[in-house]
């Protein structure tokens, strides 16, 4: 069998039109492909020679030992030769399932499922096992950060009276206690532009907002927030967090490899929308806790939905003086956020409360 | 020789000295159409202009073309055996003389492409990811393989197993690194600062395993850049940005390209680079007065309407902005890169345009969304075909006196690193 192609002597880029061809006892010589039959060398045994794979309709080359390249187009008849050689089953083989319409249609479908399925499910999966497995000193410098910069930025120190905050601070510790694992601090602060609010750092370190103290008609309702942030922290919910982007990140950029012709965007945009999701699911799962805290501790449920639902009327009104002012806007938030429940970081306020109040009726 | 067809095949490029104008006025006269179609048909390059014509014709139709500036050449279709060039070529490394346009030819498929690439992820993830080296080299030679100037491909020379050393290196590294500096932090800021400090040479690493392992007629490229000159390049330059509010980025631009350039070489001969600071301030100037504009723009528009709707009007205008500033600066700048490149004595020049890039980004961006990320190979082949298209190399006299140069090889460990903490260094 002759293979026209070009020939180019090592360490150099000159080339000659040649053929290759391999004899019946495997030996393979090459001719310059104009008229004489003269051999040029290099020569050797075919088994000698190194086959680049064959890639496409991509040119195909034949390196000698010495470093003389041969280069074809000839994919079909280098292909015969190796497959009567015996030779590059491996390649061979990639080649084949690379074009074949099936395997490329099954390969497309589990690609996606396992990539996406992977990221929504299996992300949280090993990284709530990673969470769990690590002592729970290992978060405790998780967040603190954040903390430090609202403390510079909105946070103002708490202007309630020392005996409410004491008072409090008992109440709080008698219900954490149960929770020997962790130990909680407790502290308050002027949430300004925050307004109502609460939030917990891994460390046990939970905070509430003098206005979310204010918003409060009972005490329950207040142990009630703290059922959810002690649910964020028996969770570690920040831990998990953290190891789930890192994970995400990696997944989407291995996977997806250089993506240089299209913007940052497309990278970005699935990430978002997978980090909001994740937010969700620990909303949601610091709610069940609170519920079960609530249950446990004989307090009714619906406290938990009655300052909830005060907490977003609260907010509103906040939005609606502290930026442009600009009234009738509350009704359309409302509606952004059911019509575009994906792009929320906790899950619509109506559905979170739904049980919280329909248990509560199945109690009395 | 009885049955012999010819076609006429379009490479590209008008003649050096010949204004598009011109040309389009003659082939508009000779075609008996309009000069908008004119320009159409010459700025449609690497294409069968004419085909099942005998030699006469297209003898005729060569020296027409010729006459306007087109460059093309005389191909003969016969049957079964394909195309052969009957217009003379290199093959016979007998010298020639004189300047000639050379386009560069990119034959890549989109759809040919998307089976490479699905088929190598699924086995990358069925082998818990130790195949992606061989896909890596897989999925790169297929573009090197498919590109070709004068008639002859790239090739990518990397193995695999190099590549998969350097890669379990860099995956451990990295997720030592995210685990200390979430859990410790001030111990995660020094494995920080030991990064920026072997950030220069992981630049150095990674550009001469790219460079030693690319080849193109039997000789291998070159990077013989030292750790000093990337590290005042990529290191200490930088650190002015803040100083000057970033004023100085474009001539920090100029200075990281031009470390590259001047240190690549192919073979023995080295690539030089004539590039002024001048023309990178030009390039930037107008985006960033855009970019100025826009924010300007998003300032009002929250006045006028309010935080909540004007925080999701301006959203897609800021993205919109973002892309046609890329666009235009990848196209700039790639023009810029090429023209202002030589290899002893052949040339290039680049003639990208910045609508088309930035067409192309966002049609990119779109098509990956929507398709779940399956269209990236269309996308990549796209990007890659445009930029092809608009490259010209002006050779002078041949591209066979060439020599290799003595190398070392270098380990995969630099390149593997840069890629797996996202560090993209690269002139193109």
């Amino acid at each position: 069998m002759l293979i026209d192609g070009k020939f180019y002597r090592n360490a150099s880029s000159s080339s000659q039109l040649v053929q290759l061809h391999v004899d019946a006892s495997g030996f393979a010589t090459l001719k310059l492909s104009n008229a004489d039959d003269r051999a040029i060398p290099p020569c050797c045994p075919f088994t000698e020679l190194d086959i680049s794979p064959r890639l496409g309709n991509t040119p195909r080359y034949i390196v000698f030992k010495n470093g003389d390249q041969f280069e074809t187009m000839d994919n079909a008849s280098v292909d015969k030769l190796l497959v009567s050689y015996q030779r590059s089953k491996v390649n061979r083989l990639l080649y084949q399932l690379e074009s074949r319409i099936l395997i490329v249609m099954i390969a497309a479908v589990l690609v996606v499922v396992f990539v996406w399925g992977f990221s929504k499910y299996g992300v949280p999966v090993i990284a709530s096992y990673i969470a769990g497995a690590l002592p729970a000193e290992s978060s405790q410098y998780l967040g603190q950060g954040a903390i430090d910069i609202m403390d510079k930025t909105v946070f103002k120190p708490s202007e309630l009276p020392s005996d409410r905050k004491q008072a409090l601070t008992s109440l709080f510790h008698s219900y954490a206690e149960a929770y020997s694992d962790y130990s909680f601090q407790f502290s308050f602060r002027k949430g300004g532009n925050i307004g109502a609010n609460a939030m917990a750092l891994p460390d046990g370190h939970i905070i509430f907002t003098d206005e979310m103290v204010a918003l409060a008609e009972d005490d329950n309702e207040l142990l009630a927030i703290l059922g959810h942030e002690i649910g964020h922290v028996v969770h570690r919910h920040l831990l998990r967090r953290v190891i789930q982007d890192s994970m995400l990140t990696v997944v989407l950029v291995m996977i997806t490899g250089d993506v240089s012709s299209a913007s940052s965007a497309v990278i970005a945009m699935p990430s978002i929308l997978l980090e909001l999701a994740f937010s969700r699911e620990f909303e949601r799962e610091a709610d069940d806790f609170a519920y079960e805290f609530l249950i446990a501790n004989n307090i009714q449920p619906v406290y938990f939905a009655d300052i909830m639902q005060r907490l977003t009327l609260s907010q509103k009104e906040l939005a609606a003086n502290t930026k442009s002012g600009v009234k009738g806007r509350d009704d359309k938030d409302e509606t952004l956020e059911e019509f575009l429940p994906y792009l929320s970081t906790h899950p619509a306020m109506k559905q979170r409360i739904q049980r919280f109040k329909v248990q509560t009726a199945i109690q009395q | 020789m009885g049955n012999a067809t010819y076609e006429i095949y379009y490479r590209g490029g008008l003649k050096p000295g010949i204004i598009l104008a011109d040309a389009a006025s003659k082939l508009a006269g000779y075609l008996g159409t309009d000069k908008a179609q004119a320009e159409k048909i010459i700025k449609a390059t690497n294409r069968v202009i004419k085909s099942k014509v005998d030699k006469v014709q297209a003898e005729e139709y060569a020296s027409l073309l010729d006459k306007v500036g087109m460059q093309v050449e005389i191909r003969s279709t016969s049957g079964d055996m394909g195309v052969s060039r009957v217009a003379a070529n290199t093959e016979n490394a007998t010298a020639r003389s004189g300047n000639r346009d050379v386009a560069v030819e990119f034959n890549g498929q989109s759809f040919e492409y998307f089976k490479i690439w699905i088929v190598n992820i699924l086995l990358s993830i069925i082998t818990l990811g130790i195949y992606s080296a061989w896909a890596k080299v897989r999925n790169k030679q297929y573009f090197y393989g498919n590109t070709s100037i004068d008639g002859s491909s790239f090739v990518y020379t990397a193995k695999p197993i190099a590549i998969l050393k350097g890669r379990a290196v860099a995956v451990v590294a990295f997720v030592v690194y995210s685990a200390v500096s979430e859990i410790f932090p001030i111990a995660g800021l020094i494995l920080t600062l030991v990064f920026f400090l072997i950030f220069p040479w992981l630049i150095v690493r990674s550009l001469a395993f790219n460079a030693r392992n690319s080849m193109y007629r039997n000789i291998r490229f070159n990077f013989t850049g030292d750790v000093g000159g990337a590290m005042k390049n990529f290191l200490a330059l930088p650190v002015l940005l803040i100083p000057t509010l970033g004023l100085i980025m474009p001539y920090l631009w100029y200075k990281q390209t031009d470390y590259i350039v001047n240190n690549s070489a192919y073979g023995t001969t080295n690539f030089s680079f004539d590039a002024i600071p001048k023309s990178y301030y030009r390039i930037f100037f107008i985006p960033m007065a855009g970019l100025l504009a826009v924010a300007v723009l998003s300032y009002l528009l929250t006045f006028v309407l309010g935080e909540e709707i004007a925080s999701v009007v301006s959203m897609p205008v800021v993205m919109l902005a973002y892309l046609v500033f890329i666009g235009y600066i990848a196209a700039s700048l790639g023009n810029l890169h090429f023209d202002s490149s030589t290899l002893a004595g052949h040339g290039f020049t680049s003639s990208l345009q910045a609508k088309q890039m930035v067409w192309i980004y966002f049609s990119n961006t779109l098509g990956i969304l929507f398709s779940l990320g399956l269209l990236i190979p269309w996308a990549k082949v796209r990007m890659v075909r445009y930029r092809a298209e608009c490259l010209t190399m002006h050779v002078h006299n041949s591209l066979d006196d060439f020599v290799a140069a003595e190398q070392e090889n270098v380990s995969a460990l630099g390149e593997q690193m840069s890629e797996v903490f996202d560090v993209e260094i690269a002139a193109i």
